[in-house]
């Protein structure tokens, strides 16, 4: 049933007593004198972390995000989240949260700042040399396997579905088979 | 309801503007309480089988002519609502009675003539100039114990129902506030003519159906958090609505219609309008 073509009255409830005592809506007292008003946008999203596939209602306000919560309209979860889920917030808003790499040494006790570039550099190189001493070509029946032990693979919640399919493509590719999936660490 | 009302007895202190309203409105939700409590309505003879395949297509419970009036009733309401507005503001209150002598019509007149959807605010303003409000507003309240008390024994008897219009599942009238409830944060729409109260997405625009995303947004005033202003961009029309996931008792809607009436001032302001249509789902 369409109402949008109906033709509303403009007034009601307690506004229709104001006009009819004859009082203007305008505040003229202290109460609400020029009344900063905020907006803010909602939005719903499905939460990352694992795959139950929670419903999450955004809050954004110019841009940025002030709250989340559950979305009680979503089927699967209906308004409740787990403790990850229910602080989604912080994934934006976290002053805890690293936002530079760090490294430390073999043997060191300190950590220290890093480029990305130098750490992804260290990365690769670390993998190519543990890849390259490890790999395996036939196993001990002679069978051919083209695999490395020494290495496994943590995969993470927050990767969409072709993110997961390429990063599980580029690890069989270098010859990995410990694939794993995290789902709330 | 004491507690809501307590509350409006409190706040109206800090909302000078609004004093005079919000003691009338105090007086008349009082009075309608009595009304409520002192009379017994006569109950709602439907056929079942009717009323659900009527509601599985999206029509209220009640239909054109099986709305239970009691115009004797809604009467006495109506002159206790008009001698609340004697003592109030007795200028008003004459001038409304002489236009209403000129006219040469009762209580019963109007009532009859709203129910055709002939009578209207705007018409009503019309006719009786700045009182024509007052008016059209203590005809439309003057409906509500009765419906109030019949749809409080209809949701008795309902068990689980699906609903999902943004109109009323008894009477057909349009929400009068919103409210975001419970830990999961479940939209409630509030009736504005019989209090039922249905819940509703939160994704979804009482008035258009609208369902973009995008031209949804809502209001806030800084410092009050527990009301904001739900705005749908499409359709340019607005809801209060009272968030009471940090209340230790649930609202009364027309109490919070009261306390918010600066929110109906600056979402006009903005440009948005507030809806209000009889029986709109029976129609």
């Amino acid at each position: 049933m369409d109402l949008t073509r109906r033709g509303f009255l403009k007034i009601s409830g307690a506004t229709a007593l104001t006009g009819g005592l004859g009082i203007s809506l305008v505040p003229r007292a202290a109460h609400a004198q020029p009344s900063k008003i905020v907006y803010t946008k909602e939005t719903t999203t499905i939460c990352p972390y694992c795959s139950v596939g929670c419903g999450i209602i955004v809050h954004t306000r110019d841009g940025k995000i002030v709250n989340t919560e559950g979305d009680p309209d979503h089927p699967v979860n209906q308004g409740t989240l787990c403790p990850k889920g229910a602080s989604l917030y912080q994934l934006s808003d976290n002053t805890n949260r690293l936002s530079k790499p760090l490294y430390r040494a073999p043997y060191a006790k300190e950590w220290k700042e890093v480029t990305w570039d130098w750490a992804l550099d260290k990365i690769a190189e670390n993998i190519k040399k543990d890849r390259d001493a490890s790999f395996l070509l036939k196993n001990e029946k002679g069978e051919t396997v083209n695999r490395t032990e020494a290495m496994a693979s943590v995969g993470t919640a927050a990767m969409d579905n072709e993110e997961c399919y390429l990063y599980q493509k580029f690890l069989r590719g270098l010859g990995l088979v410990f694939i794993e999936f995290q789902a709330r660490i | 309801m004491d507690t809501n009302l307590e509350r409006l007895r409190r706040q109206k202190e800090k909302m000078p503007s609004y004093r005079e309203v919000l003691e009338l409105a105090e007086k008349i939700l009082l009075e309608k309480q009595q009304v409520k409590a002192q009379d017994s309505f006569p109950p709602l003879k439907m056929d079942p089988m009717k009323v659900r395949i009527q509601m599985e297509e999206g029509f209220p419970y009640l239909r054109p002519g099986e709305i239970p009036l009691s115009s004797t009733r809604m009467e006495d309401y109506f002159l206790r609502m008009l001698n609340l507005l004697k003592e109030q503001n007795p200028a008003r209150h004459e001038a409304l009675m002489k236009k209403i002598s000129a006219r040469g019509a009762g209580f019963e007149h109007f009532l009859h003539i709203l129910l055709e959807n002939r009578l209207t605010e705007s018409g009503l303003s019309e006719e009786f100039g700045e009182e024509g409000s007052l008016l059209f507003f203590f005809i439309v309240q003057a409906l509500k114990p009765t419906l109030e008390v019949q749809a409080g024994n209809w949701r008795k008897e309902q068990k689980e129902f699906a609903w999902n219009y943004g109109y009323c599942p008894f009477c057909g009238g349009l929400p009068g506030m919103g409210e975001i409830r419970g830990k999961e944060g479940k939209r409630v729409l509030h009736c504005s003519l019989c209090a039922t109260e249905w819940d509703f997405p939160r994704m979804k625009c009482p008035y258009c159906q609208n369902e973009d995303q995008e031209k949804f947004t809502y209001f806030q005033v800084e410092g009050e958090t527990e009301y904001r202003v739900d705005i749908c961009l499409h359709c340019k029309r607005y809801l209060k609505t009272v968030d009471s996931r940090d209340r230790d008792e649930l609202p009364d809607w027309e109490v919070e219609d009261y306390l918010t009436l600066h929110l109906d001032h600056l979402a006009q302001e903005e440009g948005y309008a507030r809806p209000f249509e009889l029986f709109i789902g029976v129609r």
